[in-house]
């Protein structure tokens, strides 16, 4: 491993030793707020297929023979700006974007062109700007991001109204979700009806469904890395929303003007305080409400370095009066260095603090209960502007993990005494390469490897179970010894050949492993799901993923259309024995049996991005499975997500500049479900028989939305009073009202069926569903000044 | 961990949900032959019953099966034919169950054998029944009935309460182990029950054995439709030949209070 790290680090300063070149580098920001702009092109006229995109904190590098050279820096809503330049030595070129709504009307230049799809070797990655999807219709018109993007081919929702989602066939706690660079493990808020991102707050989205790169690695299906905003550094803005069960307000100021800022974000939802009005008196006086805060800061204390401190902070809230009380949330705090040794090699140093928990407490009984993970996690990475054909990454990861799966508090009286599952330490590294190399114009690779390995370390016993899970050998480790390590090396290629100018094939490849892996044996997720870390019983999951796509764009890129295929396996999933017992339970590895997973399909999207008229289509054709010998004799099974259709559409039509309407329509084949075969009776009361697993079909599932943004006036208009031309001058209060309503035809989906005597017709037992949400209005306003 | 289905009634009562009953196209399996069995340290609660499964939309309508050969051995080899006092049931006033003693199960019928064992453990007893009226709000103004009892330190316990309403039997599962009591004087509510004044309120505390308890645990688990269970299987039953239901040994006490 550590040969091929040094191979290719010798063979890329060998390349750029060899050329006589200079550098020109520097950063790229909105000029109305300061904002970094991420993956803006740099391109340089004079030489075609050359040029440079701006990394997640807005810095460019590109390597030219000396020369004049006119610099094109163009990015999607924003003026394309256009310089000539005269280079004898490196040079720092630093840049301002104006974005195109900021503009007069008459100004507006568009930008020429639009395949950035076609040219970057991203694959299997989708790309939000939480602006792109604030029109689109949600339930209870929270802007959702982790809502919107399950609208895409390949991602699917966990359920209705759930905020978790399941990327190509993978599970739910298979996808790295990443908030400035920490790892959340429980995103929903409410009992998953809301994501806890805040999308007010967010900046850029990126999904990574396949091929992901090597910077990226710790969870075998996906990779969402969410960035918060910096804050405007220029002046002072406010932006706020109030709707129908939640409100939230942002704050952003410089701290000093152009060299820091900060934003302040923060939301609540007040659904508890209508329980107050609720007829029933037994609701009344119950709390149920979250909160989140975000907060972030970044100051330049030079050229050449940057800190940014930024941290989340979100709690749920739930209880009867004294006495029953539930709550969880997350925190987390990152304290970011960014550092310009030279205009070829950028460096971002990180130190991460995460923690989740949740506690139960019961008053009557006079006892709480709760869990908690903690994680320290650090990163240094490494970018390399090496050349103009080689981009390089590289850098390590360290996470030390603390998972206290359950303890139990007693106040004097309680019938319980306290009580402690015994916790897992582990420490989880990383480290990784890889090169983005532009073999010619056409064709392009990134290529790279992952190292990563986990050691469970000691301060407990380890149990060692036999093939009824029945514990058979405890060996103690002392604390800080390492009981189990494991490690893997992970190989990842993307590639892009660019057919013509409207079209290319991609390809890639990716293994991913995974060592900290989701026990939950409900079907909706909750709060209370155990996170475990691997150990002498539970292997790392490993995924395999191939994909290949072709992507086209018509009509001058009005249109943009993708087909990809994916083919996935899956090693060391985890599922349990029947009646596992997963909380508070100190031999739970014991409950688990281990099998594999197969995952594949072929996605399609027509998407249209410019005109009043733009959405898209996305159909997903998918199966998903597993293999278990404990399982259904051995035979491969569909896994609960294995839903095989998928459709999408959404649709946003611009009516006016002040009037936005949206819909959008979604369809999937039922999930894959086990349902009695029949029914004994026992002990006087009658029990299900059950066959195959996951052999029966949910009904399918299908659902309307639709939305109206109705925009105040934009610009004020006044008279020259010399010339009497017309003035618009644009207004510093901004503020829309949205207007959305949720399932519009009123479809009963079935959140869940169930299974139960019959009421009417004693005697008999019936199966029953439960619909959630039949058409849900919802007003949200929202301004911005 | 029952406290969560709280949790979701409250979710769902807020936001508009709605029930409606479907018929849905299941797979309809073979009929299967269904023990359900015990031994205890009380009479009438020694006997085994024999009835075959129904497809899920037919009548609760369960044939008995008649002449089978029953016979209960006991850990010294002390074995007892069981009569078919009833249809499908079998008993014999001969058969009561010693604590900490094995138990072996053998049914002959229509060319078929089932075999089982279970492990009747020692007995704790219930130190009181009390009923409370609730506190009104959420859980209503009846009475729930509360359990106490102490646990023995040198061993491992399990526990199964079965309570009845005026001689009516609660049919919810009710299980519990010493792992956050042991040793000490513990309680449990009843709360699936609510009682009203002037009402009887008995309470059976069983001690069971560990493959007892996973038994009722998984049955509880699969069947109580606010767990959600992602994958729902049969539970781990200790008989042969794929025959459903369960042949356990119970160590029980019994308590009868009047609400008031």
């Amino acid at each position: 491993m550590k040969f091929i790290f040094w191979q290719l680090l010798l063979l890329i300063s060998l390349q750029s030793v060899s050329q006589d070149k200079v550098t020109i580098s520097g950063s790229v920001k909105d000029n109305t707020n300061g904002e970094d702009l991420i993956g803006v092109n740099v391109l340089v006229k004079e030489i075609e297929g050359s040029g440079a995109a701006t990394n997640v904190y807005g810095y460019y590098s590109l390597s030219v023979p000396p020369g004049t050279y006119t610099l094109l820096y163009r990015y999607v809503g924003y003026t394309i700006i256009e310089e000539t330049i005269t280079v004898t030595a490196d040079v720092v070129k630093n840049v301002e974007l104006v974005p195109e709504s900021a503009q007069l009307e008459e100004f507006k230049v568009s930008a020429q062109k639009d395949d950035e799809n076609i040219k970057s070797n991203e694959i299997s990655t989708i790309k939000f700007d939480p602006k792109e999807i604030e029109t689109i219709p949600v339930l209870f018109g929270e802007k959702d991001i982790l809502k919107t993007v399950t609208l895409l081919p390949g991602v699917k929702s966990a359920g209705e109204g759930n905020s978790g989602f399941f990327v190509r066939g993978g599970g739910a706690d298979q996808n790295l979700i990443l908030l400035d660079g920490a790892p959340v493990y429980n995103a929903s808020h409410l009992l998953g009806f809301f994501s806890v991102f805040n999308s007010d707050a967010l900046k850029d989205i990126n999904l990574i469904k396949g091929g992901m790169p090597a910077e990226y690695g710790g969870r075998v299906s996906s990779v969402m890395d969410i960035k918060m905003k910096e804050g405007n550094s220029k002046g002072l803005s406010v932006s706020g929303g109030i709707g129908t069960i939640s409100s939230k307000l942002t704050v952003e100021a410089p701290i000093k003007k152009d060299k820091g800022s900060f934003i302040l974000s923060g939301r609540r939802t007040y659904a508890d305080i209508f329980l107050n009005f609720a007829p029933d008196t037994s609701i009344r006086g119950s709390t149920l409400y979250f909160y989140d805060l975000n907060a972030k800061a970044n100051y330049a204390i030079s050229e050449k370095d940057r800190i940014f401190v930024s941290g989340y902070f979100g709690r749920d809230k739930f209880g009867f009066g004294d006495s029953f009380g539930f709550d969880w949330g997350n925190a987390t705090g990152t304290l970011r260095w960014n550092h310009i040794y030279n205009s070829k090699l950028f460096s971002n140093t990180s130190l991460v603090y995460s923690n989740y928990d949740y506690r139960i407490s019961i008053g009557a009984a006079g006892f709480s209960f709760g869990s908690t993970i903690k994680d320290w996690n650090f990163k240094q990475d490494f970018q390399y502007f090496a050349n103009d054909k080689h981009n390089v990454k590289f850098g390590i990861n360290l996470i030390h993990h603390t998972f206290s799966p359950g303890e139990v508090e007693v106040e004097a009286g309680s019938p319980l005494l306290a009580s402690e599952v015994q916790n897992s330490l582990g420490v989880e590294g990383a480290a990784y390469i890889s090169d983005e190399f532009k073999i010619s114009p056409l064709f392009n690779v990134v290529y790279g490897v992952r190292y990563s390995n986990y050691a469970a370390l000691g301060n407990g016993n380890i149990f060692e179970y036999d093939n009824e899970g029945n514990v058979m050998d405890t060996t103690f480790y002392d604390k800080g010894s390492v009981s189990k390590w494991y490690h893997g090396i992970e190989p990842r290629l993307a590639m892009n050949y660019i057919i013509n100018d409207v079209s290319s094939i991609k390809a890639s490849y990716a293994r991913n492993n995974q060592y900290v892996h989701l026990l939950s044996n409900s079907t909706t997720g909750s709060p209370t799901d155990i996170w475990l870390p691997s150990s002498n019983n539970i292997k790392p999951q490993i995924s395999d993923q191939f994909t290949l796509g072709y992507f086209r764009n018509f009509k001058k890129n009005m249109f943009e259309f993708s087909l990809e295929g994916y083919y996935k396996t899956l090693d060391n999933m985890i599922d349990y024995r029947t009646g596992a017992e997963l909380n508070f339970n100190a031999t739970v590895e014991g409950e688990l049996v281990y099998g594999e997973g197969r995952a594949f399909g072929a996605e399609f999207l027509i998407r249209k991005k410019k005109g009043d008229f733009t959405g898209w289509l996305g159909y997903t054709l998918s199966r998903s499975q597993r293999q278990f010998s404990e399982i259904n004799d051995g035979e491969w099974f569909s896994a609960r997500q294995d839903r095989i259709h998928d459709v999408s559409v959404v649709l946003m039509y611009s009516f006016s500049d002040r009037l936005k309407g949206s819909a959008s329509w979604v369809y999937s084949t039922g999930d894959a479900v086990t349902f009695p075969s029949g029914k004994y009776e026992m002990d006087g009361a009658i029990y299900n028989y059950y066959g195959a697993r996951n052999a029966n079909r949910m009904p399918n599932y299908h659902r309307m939305d639709v939305g109206m943004t109705l925009y105040g006036k934009e610009f004020k208009i006044s008279k020259d009073p010399v010339s009497g031309e017309e003035i618009k001058t644009k207004k510093r209060f901004q503020s829309n009202w949205n207007f959305s309503v949720y399932n519009a035809y009123a479809r009963e989906n079935a959140f869940s069926i169930s299974f139960r005597d019959s009421e009417e017709n004693p005697g008999q037992t019936e199966s029953v569903q439960l619909s959630l949400f039949k058409i849900i209005p919802s007003i949200t306003y929202s301004f911005t000044f | 961990m029952k406290k969560f289905s709280l949790i979701a009634f409250l979710g769902l009562v807020i936001l508009s949900s709605c029930e409606k009953v479907v018929k849905l196209d299941l797979i309809d399996a073979e009929e299967q032959y269904v023990v359900d069995a015990m031994v205890s340290n009380v009479d009438k609660f020694n006997y085994v019953k024999l009835s075959k499964s129904v497809n899920f939309y037919d009548g609760n309508d369960f044939k008995p099966v008649e002449g089978a050969n029953v016979v209960v051995t006991d850990e010294n080899g002390v074995a007892i034919q069981l009569l078919e006092t009833a249809s499908g049931y079998y008993e014999n006033p001969l058969l009561v169950g010693q604590a900490y003693t094995k138990y072996d199960l053998k049914i002959e019928v229509d060319g078929e054998v089932i075999e089982g064992s279970t492990f009747l453990p020692g007995n704790s007893q219930l130190d009181s029944v009390i009923t409370l009226q609730n506190s009104g709000g959420f859980f209503g103004d009846g009475f729930t009935a509360f359990a106490y009892w102490t646990d023995a330190g040198n061993e491992k316990n399990y526990y199964r309460l079965r309570s009845y309403r005026n001689d009516t039997m609660q049919t919810n599962i009710v299980i519990t182990e010493d792992n956050l009591y042991n040793g000490i004087a513990t309680g449990t509510p009843l709360f699936s029950t609510s009682y009203e004044e002037g009402d009887s309120a008995m309470v059976e505390l069983m001690e069971i054995d560990e493959k007892t308890y996973k038994y009722w645990l998984s049955l509880d688990q699969i069947s109580n439709p606010q767990n959600q269970p992602a994958a729902p299987g049969n539970p781990e039953s200790n008989l042969s030949n794929g025959a459903l239901g369960y042949f356990g040994g119970y160590n029980m006490d019994i308590d009868t209070v009047l609400v008031e």
